[in-house]
This record gives structure tokens, sequence and C-alpha cells, in this order.
């Protein structure tokens, strides 16, 4: 399956038209300024010594302004008047050093003036806010700059700000030599800088006279050397506010450094987005980009504020250019062309990733009615049409996964179809990729244009030997749509009757399930979009979807289970809801640089284990009511030093929480005595699943430990997927590859041993399968820890987190299920046992089913809840099933004597016979009207209300009935599938409709659009009708008639 | 149309050879005994709301002591339905013809003539209201949107006070009694309904003489 995900990230390369116009530049251009009075841009070429001018209204090149050499940076006065250029030539030794200076170009007066610095100063960003006077960072500290007197006053306590020295390798990039970048907020008050700082520099006072470097000025020392550009992994994020003249800011050392070399903020500058994280206003990191490489040389971001986005293109690490090789960070290769990613400015969960011509470097700039985004690229300029987006071809598919559930009954092809639209409304032109080695799946068509419906086609038997559950990605392409658009999944399974169990498909990627020990709810982490899904625990509907930070890793409910709490390694903050009114509360802080991961709460504490941007990675101690964590030093006699992948568990009773590490260390903390009093490490490794039975059963992968964490167990069948407790005994559930089954088992909780091993449906997930790269998103952390067990409060289910989202199995999946037998059928209307090809019938009988299921979407399924029937051997698609009933749609295909068979995880039945007339119609009784139930559905089309005593038929009204065993239709629906809306199918056979005797005209006889087998039939009632009580309506077809009585008055 | 017929025949039925002739109109208000319906669900009952009555009446004189009088009276109303503490209602109406003979008490030409009154006719009931599925307490009675002819039988009694040579004012009660309109009220499967539907009209009318 990895190679499956890897063919198709190779063959995304470019798949798809690009966003945005390249401007072509020539030389390497570091800044930008957009003068809007002038419809001009103006782009700072540090290398080829100009400011090229571009014109916004045609984006093309006007004659370049020739400047002194390096202009690194610029900056627009608020009134348009002034551009303030930097020109950086910080030329280290033996280089004959140069000064830096920075021009004012007076634009209106058409002035040009010089402002020179001293000797060891040099500029590396400018920018203007609101004030008539521009801010300067350079080398030796941070400045002002009067542009109409061109003189220079010092800002109080900067930071020692390291610039790169020149001459650099020649593949290199301004951002990576200039090692500060400016941005001003919206509302023009505050200027933010990202800027590099030496790893002990500690700021010094200002100092206009401070002497120059010891080099001196015009000596000349020798011939230039190269000079490296390797980053710092400490840098500042400073905030100048303009209104007061005073500068604030935070030192952060990172790994890897806080590339990319960009700082974009929100409209009021309280959300800053430096490099790689997403800091607010307290300098908190609310996010991260996941896979951070901290890369200099290219990658660039854009706060969106009025749209609530950020744009961010961030390349992996590897040889500058498009489409760089790069390696993820479990070692599979991908070949990532240019991405923008449209990513949320609360938590960078990706919305929408879009094709670039090529990776940005470094500054953009947004027009004043955020409509256009011009950024620094590879090239020169990228021009980003980002107000357009909207009406930019862009594909979307109408399901994220398709369902394939083949069974036992019926190997025959299953088609599926998906809708593909253009979000713009545009008919765009898309290509459906499978992969190379794909077999037994057709789509078609497989090439098409917007909007489309494509009919899926999947062989079962191509997959018959998996037992479980196949995973194919289907890549949709288009070279007319900018954006990428993650592939389909397709889930194909294949399970046996005996296989237990039924899948509740929910995409993206699962790394955790809980269920709520008091209410009736189930809680799952998606972590490709940065949610908490709670379901009911009896429908299994969705009833919320909760925003995390990013990247949630595991989560954990407080011991009075009022709140559930989620840690996101890509976040300072781990989340925290309400589950009574299922809202977020106030989130839990952590220390900078720590990232909260796993989470369990004991009696009296609550831990979290947090991954360290410099480890020793750490456990923290959360204070739930300030709502903090704070590391201990030391955990009592161990050293605060964990493994990066640690997981925590509580016991049930909350006296004990259990540490596991992979490494195969595991640590115990007492709550009675706050003390961590075990830490042992008997094994090399460990992962799988994990749980805490009983105060005295730590379980973790195959090793069952005591209190003092001797092991005292194995577990037989290897490490487990998931673990947990109910009914007195253990339950573990394992796989048996990702396509196969999976295996649930109790456990004696006594002795370990394994008790009734029943087959799943599906395998459970594993952290293999879980790392599977992301498509669509940034990264991913995947924990070699697994929990994917939920025994549901309500002592009805047990979840399992599956390849297809959610496995039910019920809760004494182990009962003996016997041989099932079937005694009778009738149709669903009328309840006799006249049956016609495509009726919806009512199978009576004994051990039909273990559970209780109903099908809930069309095509109805041929297995549901581990049963499947087929009469003549064709499957027979399913309403639902129970033990004593299993409602159905006929075939289409039968007729005649048939013979029926039904097979469940307790076997098959004996083959019941039954006849199949062509036409045996029936009106349902399933009307009810007030207190009145049971009536026939019958509607006057007058007032559409149901034909009852106080709703009698009249004379010339129009009846509208509802029934089934009509027959063969044309065109022929295939039973399972709801009769099309936009097309007419009509009764072949001819039918006969009478009231009182008087033959009444058929109008309609045909299915009823959008339903499963349910036929309607549009009588118009004559004058001559008799007036009555009781007048019979009988309805005739062929030899078989159906009568039911109506009250009929006149007038 | 076809009530206009009745009145006419009944009028020119009734014609004496010699005769002095009166014609005017008449309001009231009429009161109505209500039904009682017994059935599995239990009981309840069923009638018609009090409402006013007016219409029209023509006749004549003669013999001094008898007169004969032709009459049309419209009722307006609603049909209440009630069990326990619910009530449903249903608008409808009645329309009634009736030929009536009336014995008075002194001789043609006093100022005062007090009479009884005996008359027979139709009364047709018409229910008005909306056709629904759901109508409460149809378990009992179901109020039918639709028309339904009944004899009808009316004693009464009043007083005629002739005010001036070709005026003439009456004060009068009568009870219009028919079977029950069951097309109308409609008793549902199983239910008894028993009575009859009395409906008790005090008026008075101004006539003309000629």
């Amino acid at each position: 399956m990895k190679a499956l995900a890897g063919l198709l990230l190779l063959s995304t390369a470019a798949a798809a038209a690009n966003f945005g116009t390249v401007v072509v530049t020539g030389g390497q251009p570091s800044d930008l300024a957009l003068d809007e009075r002038r419809g001009l841009l103006y782009i700072a070429n540090f290398t080829g010594n100009r400011i090229d001018v571009m014109s916004t209204s045609d984006n093309r090149l006007g004659n370049a302004i020739r400047v002194p050499g390096q202009p690194n940076s610029l900056a627009l006065s608020a009134d348009g008047r002034y551009l303030v250029v930097a020109h950086y030539r910080n030329f280290a030794p033996p280089c004959t050093p140069q000064l830096s200076e920075l021009t004012v170009l007076d634009l209106d007066g058409n002035v040009r003036q010089s402002v020179a610095l001293t000797a060891g100063t040099h500029p590396l960003t400018v920018a203007f806010g609101n004030s008539p006077r521009a801010f300067v960072v350079t080398t030796s500290g941070l400045m002002l700059l009067d542009p109409a007197a061109a003189t220079l006053a010092p800002v109080p306590a900067p930071p020692q700000i390291l610039g790169g020295n020149l001459s650099l390798p020649f593949a290199s990039f301004p951002p990576q030599v200039l090692k500060a970048s400016s941005t001003v907020s919206g509302d023009g008050d505050s200027i933010h800088v990202l800027a590099e700082v030496a790893p002990t520099a500690q700021p010094k006072p200002p100092t206009p006279e401070t002497p120059p470097p010891p080099t001196g000025i015009g000596s000349p020392t020798g011939p230039c050397t190269v000079q490296s550009v390797a980053p710092s992994n400490v840098a500042v994020i400073l905030r100048y506010d303009v209104r007061t003249g005073t500068a604030s800011g935070v030192s952060v050392q990172s790994e890897p450094p806080l590339g990319p070399r960009v700082i974009s903020t929100d409209a009021s500058g309280s959300m800053v987005m430096a490099g790689w994280g997403l800091l607010d206003q307290d300098f908190v990191l609310r996010a991260q980009l996941p896979r951070a490489n901290g890369a200099f040389a290219l990658g660039g971001h854009a706060y969106d504020f009025s749209r609530g986005l950020i744009y961010a293109n961030v390349p992996p690490p590897g040889p500058t250019g498009t489409g760089a090789q790069a390696g993820q960070a479990d070692g599979t290769a991908v070949r990532e062309t240019a991405v923008l990613h449209v990513m949320d400015a609360d938590n960078l969960t990706v919305r929408e990733r879009l094709q670039l011509a090529e990776n940005l470097g470094g500054k953009s700039v947004f027009s004043r009615d955020m409509q256009t985004l011009y950024a620094v690229s590879e090239s020169g300029v990228t021009v980003l049409p980002v107000g357009t987006l909207d009406q930019q071809r862009r594909l979307r598919a109408s399901v994220e996964d398709v369902l394939f559930p083949a069974n036992a009954c019926d190997r025959s092809a299953i088609i599926r179809e998906i809708t593909i639209t253009d979000a713009s409304g545009q008919r765009t032109d898309f290509t459906l990729r499978l992969p190379a080695n794909a077999r037994g799946i057709r789509t078609a068509p497989s090439a098409a244009s917007t909007p489309a419906r494509v009919r899926i086609e999947v062989d079962p038997t191509a997959f018959q030997q998996q037992k479980g559950t196949a995973e194919v990605p289907v890549e949709i392409v288009s070279a007319g749509a900018v954006n990428l658009h993650p592939p389909v999944r397709l889930l194909i399974n294949t399970r046996e009757p005996e296989q237990k169990g039924r899948i509740l498909n929910v995409p993206g990627k699962l790394v955790d399930i809980l269920a709520d020990p008091v209410r009736d709810r189930l809680y799952v982490i998606r972590q490709d979009r940065n949610e908490l899904l709670v379901f009911d625990g009896t429908t299994f509907e969705r009833i919320a979807t909760l925003r995390t930070g990013n990247t949630p890793t595991q989560m954990a409910l407080t011991r009075d289970n009022r709140y559930m709490m989620v840690g996101n390694d890509n976040s300072q903050y781990a989340n925290v809801y309400d589950l009574e009114t299922l809202q977020p509360s106030q989130p839990i802080t952590f220390p900078l640089g720590l990232y909260p991961r796993s989470i369990a709460a004991v009696n009296g504490a609550i831990w979290a284990t947090a991954r360290a941007a410099s480890p020793p990675h750490r456990l923290l101690r959360i204070d739930f009511a300030r709502r903090v964590a704070t590391a201990p030093d030391v955990l009592g006699v161990f050293a605060n030093d964990i493994n990066v992948d640690s997981v925590l568990a509580a016991s049930p009773s909350g006296r004990y929480m259990f540490l596991a590490m992979p490494d195969g260390t595991v640590v115990l903390y007492d709550s009675d005595f706050d003390a961590f009093s075990n830490g042992r490490k008997d094994a090399t490794a460990l992962g799988g699943a994990y749980s805490v039975l009983d105060d005295d059963a730590f379980v973790v992968g195959s090793y069952v430990l005591n209190r003092s964490l001797v092991p005292r167990a194995r577990l037989q069948g290897g490490d487990g997927s998931g673990l947990s407790s109910a009914g007195g005994f253990g339950l573990r559930v394992s796989s048996t590859g990702a396509a196969g089954p999976g295996i649930v088992e109790r456990m004696d909780l006594n002795t370990f041993g394994m008790i009734g091993p029943r087959q799943t449906i599906e395998a459970p997930m594993v952290a293999q399968t879980l790392r599977t790269p992301a498509v669509g998103q940034i990264g991913q952390t995947i924990l070699p820890f697994t929990r994917t067990l939920a025994p549901l409060s309500n002592g009805r289910n047990i979840v399992v987190r599956s390849v297809s989202g959610l496995t039910v199995l019920p809760w004494d999946f182990q009962a003996g299920t016997a041989t099932p037998m079937v005694s009778g059928i009738v149709n669903m209307a009328d309840f006799t046992d006249a049956v016609a090809p495509g009726a919806i019938v009512s199978i009576s009988g004994s051990s039909l089913a273990d559970d209780t299921a109903a099908a809930s979407e069309a095509p109805l399924p041929t297995s549901l809840a581990d049963v499947c029937l087929s009469v003549n051997n064709i499957a027979v698609p399913l309403f639902s099933v129970a033990p004593n009933e299993i409602r159905a749609q006929l075939p289409n295909g039968v007729a005649g004597s048939a013979q029926m068979v039904v097979r469940t995880s307790g076997g098959t039945s004996s083959a019941f016979a039954f006849n199949v007339l062509p036409s045996a119609p029936a009106i349902f009784r399933t009307g009810t009207a007030g207190e009145e139930s049971g009536l026939p559905l019958v509607y006057r089309a007058a007032n559409e209300e149901l034909v009852t005593f106080t709703n009698p038929v009249r004379v010339n009204d129009v009846l509208v009935i509802y029934g089934t065993g009509i027959g063969a239709t044309s065109p022929e629906v295939t039973a399972g599938f709801a009769a099309p809306r936009d097309t007419i199918v009509r009764a072949v056979n001819e039918l006969k409709v009478t009231l009182g005797g008087v033959p009444v005209r058929v109008d309609f006889a045909g299915l009823a659009p959008g339903a499963i087998g349910v036929y309607q039939l549009n009588v118009a009632i004559p004058p001559a009708v008799p007036e009555g009580r009781e007048v019979p309506l009988t309805i005739t077809a062929g030899t078989y008639s159906t009568t039911i009585n109506v009250r009929v008055v006149k007038p | 149309m076809n009530l206009r017929f009745a009145v006419l025949s009944l009028i020119l039925t009734a014609s004496p050879v010699v005769a002095q002739w009166e014609l005017g109109a008449l309001g009231g208000y009429g009161f109505r005994r209500d039904l009682t319906v017994s059935g599995p669900a239990g009981q309840a009952t069923v009638g018609f709301r009090p409402g006013t009555v007016w219409g029209f009446a023509g006749g004549l004189n003669e013999y001094g002591y008898l007169a004969g009088e032709a009459r049309y009276l419209y009722e307006d109303g609603e049909i209440r339905l009630r069990s326990g503490g619910t009530e449903t209602r249903f608008a409808s109406r009645a329309h009634l013809v009736h030929f009536d003979f009336l014995v008075h008490s002194a001789r043609s030409g006093s100022r005062v003539r007090p009479f009884l009154v005996i008359g027979g006719g139709v009364k047709v009931y018409e229910g008005t209201g909306p056709d629904r599925a759901v109508q409460p307490l149809s378990r009992f009675v179901g109020l039918t949107r639709t028309r339904d002819t009944k004899p009808l039988m009316t004693p009464g009694g009043g007083v005629k006070f002739q005010v001036s040579r070709h005026v003439s004012l009456r004060g009068e009660f009568r009870d219009y009694i028919t079977p029950r309109p069951e097309k109308v009220l409609a008793p549902a499967a199983g239910v008894t309904m028993k009575g009859w539907v009395h409906d008790f009209v005090p008026m008075i009318g101004v006539m003309g003489t000629f």
C-alpha cells in the first residue's frame, strides 16, 4: 500500500494548471514594494543591482531604477512619496570591506538621497508603518529613518541581529544571507521582524557611535573567500509598536531553524506567522507547519486576514529548483512540485493545494484590496490572484472514500458512482488515474469534463483472497484545474460471512479513539483535518466536529468526565472541550518549545508527554485549573527525559499512570503518593496496543506487567492494535495485515489467556498502516503505540478504529450463533405472501442475524451486520437485518419458483422455496394520521394528505398510491438502487384500477423517483364512482389483484 | 336552484282562493341540542353551536283563525365535537324550507293574535370545513365536508301584533327537529350516535299584509 501511495505522489507532479503568473526579472529579487498610486510594483533585485519596476495593470516590466549595489530591501512610505532602498554590502574579510547605505527616492520630486551607514552596520530590512519614518533593521540594531531629512535615529534595546557575510556560494538566495525579514500589520500600527541572532546574543543598548569592527574600512586584506550561508537556529521575533516607538520580542531557539525567512501578520498584528510557526500576541506557538524543514533558500507565506487564511509554499529540503526530491520523516521519497497550501489561519489546516509554476522565495505583499498577492519567486515575481480563487478552475470530488462492500453472497461486480465538479462551475477536463498495479477496477468515464458522474466498477474476485479491506487511491488530475485534489480512496471489502462487525466509513487519518464512560458517545481524532469527531453511540451519527490544534495525536478525559483534552504535536496548546456543551474551553498552555502529545488523568494529577524542540523530551504536569503545564526537573528519583514517542495511560481506578516508551522503558506513577514509583526496562522495544486493564495489569504490546512493572505474562499473538476491558474481561484486537481481517478476542484477566478469537470484517489500524504518507497535508505524527478499541458505555457495541474508519462489533461478538432458518416471506406492503421481482419483502425466521442493523444509504448493501441473502444465487439488497426478520428488495431477475438462502456467521440456512409472481401489486400500510397507523399509503393530490375517514375520496380527485410488487419496469433499475429522479421509470405490466367497480384512469404507474423498490400509481377518480364508507379500491395486474376500502363522499 | 324550486312549490301549493297575504322577514338565534356518541373509545358529544338564523316567509290568513305559511331560513354555525377535555370544530351551515299551519286565538284583523304552529319541510346540513387526514376525535365522528338533506318537523308558537294596516310584527319560538345528518356527522365504525337534532329558535319578524 505504501508503494501505491508513493506511485501516486510521483504521478502527482505537474498534474494541474498553474495558479498565478510568473514575471521573470532575471537576477535574484529579495524584496517588494507595491505603489498602488502609480500602479507599480518595485522589486529589489539583490544581485542585479537595480530596482525592477513592474506595471500591476499588465504585469510587464518597465525601465528599471539603477541603484547602488546589492539592493536587498525596500519600503514605500504610506503616502507613496518615498521609496527607501537598503543596500547590503556585508563583505567579510579578507574581502575589501564596503560601506552599506540607504537610498531614499523621492518619487514625487524625482530626487534621490543617499544615507551612509557606519562601518560594520548593514541594513537587513526596511518597513514603513503608520509613520512618516521608516523602520530599519540593521546588523547593529534598529533605527528609524526620516526620509525627508535623510537622517537616522536609533530605537532602544535592540538585540544583536546577524547578517550573513558576502561573498556567497553560487547557489545561494537572498533569504539565506539576509537574516531578517519584516512585515507590517494590516492597520499599519505594528511592524514585526523575524531575525536570526547568534546563539549567545544578548541585547545591547543602542550605540550609534559603536566603533567599527576591527577589520576597518578600506583596509585591503586580500582576495574574497566563499562564506557559509548556514543558518543559526536562534531567532528573535520583534514587534515594533509604531505608535509608541517601542520594540518588544521573544528569542526562539528552534530545531530546525525558523525558515522560510518570512514573517506575516494579521490585520492588528496580534497573530504572526514567523518562519514555520504561527504565534499569538503572547508569542505562544498556536500552530506550526508539520514536517518543517527550516529551509531558507525557498518558500514563503502570506497572511490573508480578510479571508482568515494563510497561503504557504513550503518546499521540502533538497537541491534548489522546482520539483526537489525530498525525504519524508518515515523515509518515503516524495517528489513534490511547487505547491501553495491554502491553510486555515487558526490551526494551519490545509484546505486546498494549488499548483504553482515555481517556488516562492521570501517576501510577498498584498494589494490594498487583498485581491492580489505579489510574491518573490525563483524567477522573479509570481502574481497570485487570490481574490479570484473562487473563479479558478478547481476540481471537487463528491466523496473522500467510496466503500465497496462485497460479501460471500455476491462476488459480482460492485458499482458505485461519484460526482466530479468544478468549484467555479466551469467545464473542466479531468482524468482519473488508478495505480499501475490496480486490478479489477474500472472507471467510466476515466476522462471527462465537469460536472460528471463517474461510475466505478469493482470486481471483488480480484480481491477476495484478502478477506479484509484493500485501499486503492484514485487520483483525479486535470491540466486545466489549478488545484491538486487529494485522491479518492476506494475501500474494497471482501469479507466472509463469519467475519464480525460492520464498517462505518469515516474518511481521513484517524489516530485515536475513546468511548465516553458516562455518555453514549464515541470520540475519534482525525489528524489530517485537525478535528475531534464526536459520534452518537447508538446511531453512530456524527454529532459534532471540534477543531483541534495542529496535528492532534492523543486524547484523554478528565477524571470527572466533564472535559476532553487533546494533545497536538504542532502546537503549544492542548485543546480542552466541555463535553456537556461540546464547545471548546480554555486550552492548556505548554512552555515554549514543548508540544503535548499524550495525556492521562489520574486521581489528583494530569500528566502529558511533550515533544521538545530541543531535547530532552519531557513529562509535564498539568494544572487544569490554571490551564498551564510545567515540566518538573525530575520525576521522583528519575530524570525527566523521555522518548519522544512515549505514551501515557491511566488505570481504571485512577490510581496509576503508566508511561511506555518505544525503547522498552516503562514507568509507573502512583497518584496515592504522588510518586513515580517504578521505572524499568525489561524489553528492548515496545509498540502496538497499550492499556491499563486494572491496578495490577499494565499491558503494552504483548507484555503484561504487574504494579512493580515486572512482566507477569506475555500475550499470545503479538503486539496487537487495541486493548481494553469490559464486562470483567480484557479485550484485544489485532491485525493480520492491512488488507486482511482483524482478530478480536477476550482475555482472561487472571491468566491472560485469549478466549474465543473471532475475525473482524477488516483490520484495525496499526502504526505501520497509519504511517502511509498523508496526501493533501504537509505532515503527520504517528505514534508507535495504538489505541483502537472502544467498548461503548451503552453496553451494546464495541467500536474498533479500522482501515475504513470504524468497525462496529456487537458486544457479545463471541455469542454462539445458531444456523439461520427461514420460515416465510411476505411483501412489506400488505404482508401477504404474494411477491414479485423488485418487491420489498420481509423474511421471517430465526437466527437471521446476530445484531440489528439498517442500511444508511443507497444503493443498498448486499451484506449487513454479517448477514447476506441470496435468491436463486443472486445477492439480495438489504434494508435491515434483525435476529428474526430481514427486510430486503427482491432482485429483478427472479421469477417463478425460487430458492432463498441466508448466510450469517452462524452458517448457511437451508434453501427456502417460494414463488415469485410476475406482478403482485400491494399497497403499503405504513401511513399514520394522528392516532391512526397502518393506513394504506393513498394520498389525495388535492391536499397531499392520506385518504382517511375524515379525508375521503371525492369525485375528480387524483389519488397517489404507493406500493410494491408491480414487477418489471422500463428502463430497468437495478435492485438496491434508488429510482432516478431525472428519468421516468414506468411499469411494464398493465395495471387496472377500479373504485367501487368503476374503472379508474391510471395516469402513471412506475417507480417513485428517488425511492428504492417503491412504486407509485397516479389515478383520476371519475364522477361515476359510488358513494360509501367502505368502497373497494382494487388494483389488478394480470390475474393478481389487491383491494383496500376507502370512503368516498359526494359532492 | 333546487331549493328555490321547492320554496315556490310550497307557496303555490298552499295558495287559497281568498286570502290576506303576508310577506316578510324573520331573524333569530338558534340553540341546538348536542347528540350523544358512544363507542369503543368512550363517549363524546357532537352538535351544532348556537348561531344566527334568518330568512323570509310568506303566507295567508284564511277562515279567520287559520293560516298557512311557507318559509326559508338560513342557519350559520359550527359543528362541535367534544370528549374529555378535547374539542374539535368544523365549519357548517344549514338551509331550512318548510310549510307551516298556524292556528290563531283571535280573528284576522285583531291587533294581537297569539298562535300555535306546526310545520314540516326539509333541512339541508352542509359541512364546509376543510378535509384533513387527521381530525381530533375522529374515532367518534368524522366531520365531513358534504351535504346532507333531512326531513324537518317544526312545532312552535308566538304572537302577532298588527301595528298598522299593512305592517305586523311577530315574535315566535320554534323547535326544528330533524334526524341526525350522518353524512356530515359520520360516526366512526363501531360508534353509536343517539337522538334527534333539536334546534330551538326564538325569532322576531316584520310582515307586510295586503
